[in-house]
């Protein structure tokens, strides 16, 4: 076996990141445009008609296919408009426009009388939360769980500057845990275990302390390393020691969730209230007030620019929803935030520093930084003479578009880019390219 | 504000570390055996360094201008080029025989493969091979140190001899020993190469892995009396620091890369044992290590061909 396993790239700290443990809430807006684009994947239709009156949490959108999600008013107020605009993925997608009444009325789902596994998975499919993948998270509880199952709660932040999951996990680690406890009734696991990363010391000291004062011996925490990128596959690798896609995931029932989900599980089962708000990073340099803020779905990137306050001081910005590794640069502020969302980044020059690639040097750093196991700068080298063949049979449908190659490259090559916009164009020519 | 916002594709951040800044803790990296190369051999080590870098430059810029009509400035590669040929020079070289160094380093090895990063030879090396081909007395009459005092020329042909008393460890330790001008102070290359794995331009286990693999085969091949000498004489050391991990020439997988560092101790040892090719020994053991790294990156590279891949297809 000559090829690495503990592969990624150590990321340090960005000035951007809010370092404040505390999140806050944003102040509420007079309208609120929710897009029924939910994730890449989870594209919901529209559920309500002009002019109709909607409280906070009533159903707006429903699933258009296995992967769509229920989608719910973030505000009590009347239905103005239903438009085709363009969602932060850049596709055209219908958007449901609300206008607040300020009146905050709030409508519930049903009371959950028996809790168990049909009941909870029906609560889970119908408050609209998303997975760590971009999925609606009932998706895969759908089928009946192996024997053995074992269920993992995420509370690692795998981006520089993020800290969502993490603040979140600090100031509700009961809620969360019960969440988890949902969770584990649907795979029927006994224990449920959250994953830190080795850069997150304090949170869990904190909920160690707090499992030696609860005795609670149904979760426990495990710490991994805090390498880039940590996504479904790695974060499998790290308590499987296999590299498992969704099937693998399945066949050996590991199951994996985000400590947001748990939250929002436990506020949809306890709390009877839908997904209608998230724990987001609002952070970069061209914010003023960086923090962790709960922000409402269809929530506009304008009114976050405008309550968060932009650094004047400079002029060229990049606006990122997203993670700063693989989140989606904005072309305007015109588009709103949906549940899938982890952090919106507001960067200045000093951040991304945009620099001209050089030739390659052959260094080799993003052959060992790459979790795929692949040669990036060779299937680059094959991309860019026109060689699609070779560069297939160099792996290049393994990427996963995580970026670290073009983090690490010191030519500061496109890699990831060339890599992603290449594997399309095979998938598109039905590998005849 | 709507104009003001920048596009692009993932990643929006890179690590700050770039070629040039690379490039520019090499030159810092390289400072203390130029130092001592100026202090043992005198001006005349220090006009020979000029020179070379000053050609190396020179050419690489002429060169990139006329055959692809651009020369980019962030590129100082070439500088390095010239220090390392510069340092890898005996003493008495002729400034004839310096410039065609540099142009052998730059036209031939680089210019002709494609420029930066393209090279598949080490330029100086192939450049220091070629004058100890042309030149008789590269590794002997030209080595001769006589600023110290005591005309020495280099310890491997004692050492060849089996004699290993005549020229003492702590001069071939500092460096006021004979041989090529920046390649005698083992102590100034450990300094530079240890400061090149601090700043992670290098691998560290490439000069680690020769290293050990040089002793082992010198233990094997002369017995426990010679591996201090031998390691410390010549250019094995700076060659190893400084030369053997050059990115372009030498391979990218971690695997290759110690099969290539450990290949190179062996043929450096090997060579140790008679002083036929004299100092220039090393060099061409570079250049063939350098010609076996496609080799050995397409041997394992067959295991970098992606994880899961089939459940993709």
């Amino acid at each position: 076996m000559v090829t690495k396993e503990n592969v990624g790239v150590f990321i340090t700290e960005r000035k951007g990141k809010p370092l404040e443990f505390a999140s806050a809430v944003m102040k509420e807006q007079d309208s609120y445009l929710v897009c029924m684009q939910q994730s890449q994947i989870s594209i919901a239709e529209v559920a309500v008609s002009i002019g109709e009156t909607v409280l906070e949490g009533t159903l707006i959108g429903r699933p258009r296919d296995r992967f769509g999600c229920f989608v719910y008013s973030p505000v009590s107020g009347k239905v103005v408009d239903i438009i085709q605009r363009l969602s932060i993925y850049g596709e055209l997608v219908d958007h449901v426009l609300i206008v607040a009444d300020k009146q905050n009325k709030s409508s519930d789902l049903p009371k959950i009388k028996e809790f168990n596994r049909k009941t909870i998975l029906e609560r889970l499919m119908t408050s609209g939360i998303i997975g760590i993948n971009g999925q609606p998270s009932y998706t895969k509880y759908i089928r009946k769980p192996i024997e053995k199952s074992r269920l993992f709660i995420s509370c690692i932040d795998n981006d520089p500057y993020l800290s969502a999951e993490e603040v979140n996990f600090r100031e509700n680690m009961e809620d969360c845990v019960k969440g988890a406890e949902l969770f584990s009734k649907l795979v029927n696991v006994e224990v449920v275990t959250f994953l830190f990363s080795s850069n997150q010391k304090s949170a869990v000291k904190a909920f160690k302390k707090y499992l030696k004062q609860t005795r609670n011996r149904l979760v426990n925490a495990k710490v991994i390393d805090n390498v880039y990128p940590l996504s479904l596959v790695e974060i499998t690798k790290n308590v499987s020691g296999k590299h498992l896609d969704d099937k693998g995931r399945y066949e050996r029932g590991i199951y994996i969730e985000s400590g947001l989900a748990a939250k929002q599980l436990y506020d949809a089962a306890y709390n009877n209230k839908p997904v209608t708000a998230r724990l987001m990073t609002i952070s970069g340099t061209g914010f003023i007030r960086k923090a962790n803020y709960l922000v409402k779905n269809g929530t506009s990137l304008k009114a976050i620019l405008d309550f968060v306050g932009v650094n004047n001081k400079e002029s060229t910005f990049k606006m990122i929803c997203g993670g700063a590794m693989t989140g989606i640069a904005q072309e305007s502020e015109e588009a709103s935030v949906n549940m899938s969302v982890p952090a919106v980044l507001f960067m200045t020059k000093m951040e991304f520093s945009p620099e001209k690639e050089s030739p390659c040097i052959s260094c080799g750093r993003c052959v060992d930084v790459c979790p795929a196991g692949i040669m990036p700068y060779r299937i680059e080298e094959c991309l860019l003479s026109g060689d699609y063949d070779i560069a297939r049979r160099f792996g290049i449908h393994a990427c996963t578009s995580c970026g670290a190659c073009s983090y690490v490259c010191p030519a500061k090559r496109y890699l990831a880019q060339r890599i992603t916009d290449g594997r399309e164009k095979i998938s598109k020519s039905g590998g005849n390219k | 504000m709507k104009n003001m916002f920048i596009v692009s594709s993932t990643p929006h951040i890179k690590r700050n570390f770039s070629v040039l800044t690379q490039n520019l803790f090499m030159i810092i990296a390289l400072l203390p055996s130029v130092m001592c190369a100026i202090f043992f051999y005198g001006l005349s080590a220090f006009v020979l360094l000029a020179i070379s870098t000053a050609c190396c430059y020179v050419f690489d810029m002429g060169f990139s201008y006329i055959v692809y009509g651009k020369y980019d400035h962030r590129d100082i590669s070439s500088i390095i080029t010239g220090m390392v040929l510069g340092l890898c020079m005996p003493v008495g070289i002729g400034v004839g025989y310096v410039v065609l160094g540099a142009f052998v380093s730059i036209f031939i090895a680089k210019i002709l493969f494609g420029g930066e990063g393209k090279a598949i030879l080490c330029e100086a090396a192939l450049g220091v091979a070629l004058l100890s081909g042309l030149l008789a007395g590269f590794s002997t009459t030209l080595c001769v140190n006589t600023v110290m005092g005591e005309a020495i020329s280099s310890p491997l042909e004692f050492f060849a001899k089996g004699d290993y008393t005549t020229v003492p460890i702590l001069s071939l330790f500092l460096g006021y020993g004979g041989g090529l001008i920046g390649t005698t102070s083992a102590l100034a290359a450990v300094v530079g190469g240890v400061f090149l794995c601090i700043t992670m331009v290098y691998d560290f286990y490439i000069p680690v892995l020769s290293i050990i693999s040089f002793v082992v085969t010198i233990l094997i091949t002369k017995g426990a009396a010679a591996f201090i000498p031998e390691l410390f004489a010549g250019s094995f050391l700076f060659v190893s620091f400084f030369m053997l991990p050059t990115h372009s020439s030498s391979p990218t997988i971690w695997i290759s890369k110690a099969f290539y560092a450990m290949i190179f101790g062996v043929l450096a040892a090997l060579t140790r044992g008679s002083y036929i090719m004299g100092e220039a020994g090393i060099f061409l053991c570079l250049l063939l290590c350098n010609l076996l790294s496609p080799v050995l990156d397409a041997l394992f590279g067959l295991f970098y061909r992606g994880r899961g891949i089939k459940k993709y297809e």
